[in-house]
């Protein structure tokens, strides 16, 4: 058997996945976050021009 | 005349008796009981069709694996010649391929909603650690011996607990098991309410698991909501390229569900399509499982494993969310990492019922969907670098 072969399939097999995943988190908050700060402007704009009129 | 007539009950082993025994106890479960129906149903019927004498609806290698199915010029003689059967011809061209359960998690994405996921993206890293299962039941069942590597790597993946991936990894590694691993990574999934309970309450305190979660998540905006296929499809692909297949059809059924735009396209997909799709898949794992392949001491081994598989990633979906609390200002209730074995929505309910047991203002279930689905990308991206490394 060889344990080496297992370890690294398991023990980095896990990591990585632990890794990627939370790239995966990091990239959906970063879009979260993009998304709310460029939704708001848009939000205020309508209410300025409402008020405008 | 009935010289030249020959029954079917001369032929009857006693393995056939006791795997039409099997089938029929899956399709009680599935009709009586309703453990996921729509599979074992299906399955039950297969092992009925291939463990009848004569009946020849799938033939088999010395190996125990389905015939080879020559190319189309030859195939309607080899099919008249008895050579191979219809779920032959089914396994070559909608398992050997890859097609089905790539096509079936189109499908699945067309019916997920990842609003909790995307609200609250930690979700993805109790999704990651609720992985643990697969890490540990694959060293166990190759220090068992009963096992080759590539066959422990798929035994272990039942403990991702997501039908798809489990199947195309076993096609692609190891296509002999591809009936029991099937077979119990599917049943597991129904006896999830009775499996990690247990493991909850073994871990978590009672004052953890009465922890109250505010029950809205935060609202969404709907580019989010589309964005976030995309994304996750292009960042995994490129960290992870062997998880392309299942995690593109994943996240493009799901963008056809969100984008707005393509209902009708969302509405087929996770409609009568991914229902004709479960039935082949059913019957052919079915057909997967003759006497002779699925009585062996591997199928025991198999289904043992699987409880500890299990364990394990309800384990290490709790351990994943009580490390998070070390950090957290707000902490979140350890259960809902419990949810990150996917298993949906089975997972996420039982901790909703359990945290409503120990707290009844909590309602965790929105809380616990986010690492539930977060588990399906999980599950992929592990079947992504398991293949990376043992292909």
């Amino acid at each position: 058997m060889d344990w080496g072969l297992v370890a690294e399939i398991a023990g980095g097999g896990y990591g990585l996945c632990i890794l990627v995943l939370v790239i995966l988190a990091v990239v959906a908050w970063i879009i979260g976050l993009v998304v709310r700060k460029t939704a708001k402007p848009v939000t205020e704009s309508k209410e300025g021009s409402k008020k405008d009129k | 005349m009935f010289g030249l007539y020959e029954s079917a009950f001369g032929a009857l082993t006693w393995g056939n008796i006791l795997m039409l025994l099997i089938g029929g106890l899956l399709i009680y479960l599935g009709i009586a009981k309703k453990m996921e129906p729509v599979l074992l149903v299906p399955i039950g019927f297969g092992i009925f069709l291939v463990n009848l004498p004569f009946a020849g609806m799938m033939v088999y290698t010395p190996d125990g694996l389905p015939a080879v199915v020559p190319n189309l010029t030859e195939l309607a003689q080899a099919v008249g010649e008895g050579k191979i059967g219809l779920l032959n011809i089914l396994y070559a061209y909608g398992i050997e391929t890859e097609v089905i359960p790539l096509l079936i998690f189109l499908g699945l994405g067309a019916l997920t909603d990842f609003t909790p996921t995307v609200a609250r993206p930690i979700s993805f890293v109790f999704g990651a650690t609720a992985q643990l299962g697969v890490f540990v039941v694959f060293i166990i069942a190759f220090a068992s011996g009963v096992f080759s590597i590539n066959e422990a790597a798929c035994v272990g993946i039942i403990g991702g607990s997501d039908g798809p991936p489990t199947v195309y990894l076993t096609a692609a590694l190891a296509p002999k098991l591809l009936g029991p691993i099937t077979l119990v990574a599917y049943s597991y999934m129904a006896l999830v309410p009775i499996l990690q309970p247990p493991v909850i309450k073994l871990l978590t305190t009672k004052k953890e698991r009465a922890i109250f979660m505010r029950p809205q998540v935060r609202k969404v905006s709907k580019i989010e909501v589309i964005l976030f296929p995309i994304a996750i499809f292009l960042v995994s692909a490129l960290l992870v390229p062997k998880s392309i297949p299942l995690i593109g059809m994943f996240m493009f059924g799901n963008l056809l569900r969100v984008s707005g735009v393509t209902e009708r396209l969302a509405q087929s997909a996770g409609g009568v399509f991914i229902d004709v799709l479960t039935i082949l898949l059913g019957v052919v794992v079915g057909g997967l499982m003759p006497a002779q392949v699925f009585l062996q001491p591997q199928t025991l081994v198999i289904i043992g494993l699987a409880v500890v598989a299990f364990s394990f990633s309800t384990a290490g979906g709790i351990w994943g969310a009580q490390l998070a609390n070390l950090f957290l200002k707000e902490k979140i209730n350890p259960m809902i990492g419990a949810a990150g074995v996917s298993a949906v929505p089975m997972s996420a309910r039982v901790v909703q019922k359990m945290g409503q047991k120990e707290n009844p203002r909590n309602f965790l279930l929105m809380h616990a969907m986010g690492p539930n689905m977060a588990g399906a990308v999980a599950t992929s991206v592990v079947a992504g670098i398991l293949l990376g490394m043992l292909l």
